[in-house]
């Protein structure tokens, strides 16, 4: 008995993402623009503070890191504005690429997940209210 | 609405609710569709031999459910009995029927953001059918924009779901008895051989003498080839090999059937894969732009 309402205990469990607005990173800047519509993107690194002083001299940190999105990534990267919620960008990905919802929104949200972590991209959780 | 057939059970959907969590499990299993927003319906399922008291069921599930929902009552909708009550900001309804011709307990959850919608439940729960097999021996499954066929001793092997990628393997009782049907969206992105190629490569080693049968091409690009199935080993059994593929001119998705079909199943080797899955482009919801 217990185990009946265990699914419907949990709905919308990627309400609150849909809900997010993503900021594209400011530092980050295009590198490359492919024909085909993939992007190079570079992101500042932020030095550990170890790497000042004596091992700063021994090793060269880059000061970049480099990001390549595919032509499908760079679509999602550019439609993060800072305007359109995670639903939006989702609903027109699953437009363009003839997709239903959620599996349009499990593709961008998997995405932007990597993309985040890459720090490209910042996440506003529900700026609306 | 999207007709849904799993385990023997059939039930019309509307077409924006998705499939987002399923079992394998013949005695008991859980489908949990979901609008955009939330889960809305679930199709509980449980083998049992005969019809089980209601009356004393719901008593039971009711002093079950007080503990966690508000304002609980009995209700029946379309000769089925089922509970109501508000659980934190939602409705939730549950009704339960035993389809007696599959000897299974249907338990339909439905769960509302805000008002219990009466009218959408009756549609719903009047589409609940139990599906048997055919005259043919075959059982129908009609789930993932595929419609599928499979003679009735098969047993749901696999069943993976990902963005535009679906795949549900059947396996039969005897080796290598197996049937495979895939479906694959966002085609231009990845497919750049024409559709007979593609269906040459994923043939494999495994398949030999590979030939291409008459009767492909067409709007939707089918193609078909048949050959014979000889795993690599001396004890593996052999069998036919019979493969389809198209692109539905309807939804863009490319659909493709493997039947392996062993000596001692003949009979049901099909003609053709395609005889044997057939496209649903209406399961495919595309949401509009401008109505997020």
């Amino acid at each position: 008995m217990s185990r009946r309402a265990q699914t419907a205990a949990a709905p919308g469990a990627w309400d609150d993402m849909l809900k997010a607005v993503l900021i594209p990173n400011r530092a980050a800047r295009v590198v490359r623009e492919e024909p085909d519509g993939s992007l190079t993107l570079a992101v500042p690194t932020r030095k550990p503070s170890f790497f000042r002083g004596l091992i700063n001299w021994l090793v060269r940190v880059p000061q970049e890191r480099l990001t390549v999105l595919d032509p499908l990534g760079a679509g999602i990267w550019k439609s993060c504005d800072g305007k359109r919620s995670v639903e939006e960008i989702a609903v027109r990905f699953a437009t363009f690429h003839h997709l239903s919802f959620h599996e349009s929104r499990v593709s961008v949200t998997g995405y932007v997940t990597s993309l985040l972590r890459r720090g490209v991209l910042a996440v506003a959780v529900n700026p609306r209210g | 609405m999207v007709e849904w057939v799993w385990r023997q059970i059939g039930v019309e959907l509307p077409a924006e609710w998705e499939c987002l969590q399923f079992a394998r499990d013949p005695e008991a299993g859980r489908c949990a569709f979901a609008d955009r927003h939330r889960y809305r319906f679930e199709l509980n399922w449980r083998k049992s031999p005969g019809e089980p008291d209601f009356g004393r069921m719901m008593k039971d599930y009711e002093g079950s459910l007080a503990k966690e929902w508000e304002g609980i009552r009995k209700v029946k909708c379309r000769g089925w009995p089922g509970l109501t009550g508000k659980r934190g900001g939602e409705v939730v309804s549950r009704f339960g029927k035993y389809l007696e011709e599959i000897g299974v307990l249907v338990e339909a959850v439905f769960i509302d953001a805000g008002e219990r919608d009466d009218r959408l439940e009756a549609k719903i729960l009047a589409s609940v059918r139990a599906v048997p097999p055919e005259a043919n021996g075959m059982q129908l499954w009609r789930a993932f924009g595929m419609e599928m066929r499979v003679p009735r001793t098969f047993e749901l092997g696999e069943c993976v779901v990902e963005p535009a990628r679906v795949g549900m393997r059947f396996d039969g009782p005897r080796s290598p008895d197996r049937w495979i049907f895939r479906r694959y969206g966002m085609v231009k992105t990845w497919l750049k051989t024409p559709v007979r190629e593609w269906l040459v490569s994923q043939a494999g080693e495994l398949a030999r003498n590979v030939k291409f049968k008459p009767g492909g091409g067409g709007a939707a690009q089918l193609e078909r080839i048949e050959g014979e199935w000889r795993p690599k080993g001396l004890l593996l059994r052999r069998g036919a090999y019979a493969a389809a593929a198209w692109k539905s001119p309807e939804d863009g998705r490319l659909y493709h059937a493997i039947c392996i079909t062993g000596r001692k199943s003949s009979r049901f080797h099909p003609a053709a894969a395609d005889a044997v899955m057939t496209a649903c482009p209406e399961f495919l919801c595309i949401p509009a732009e401008g109505d997020a």
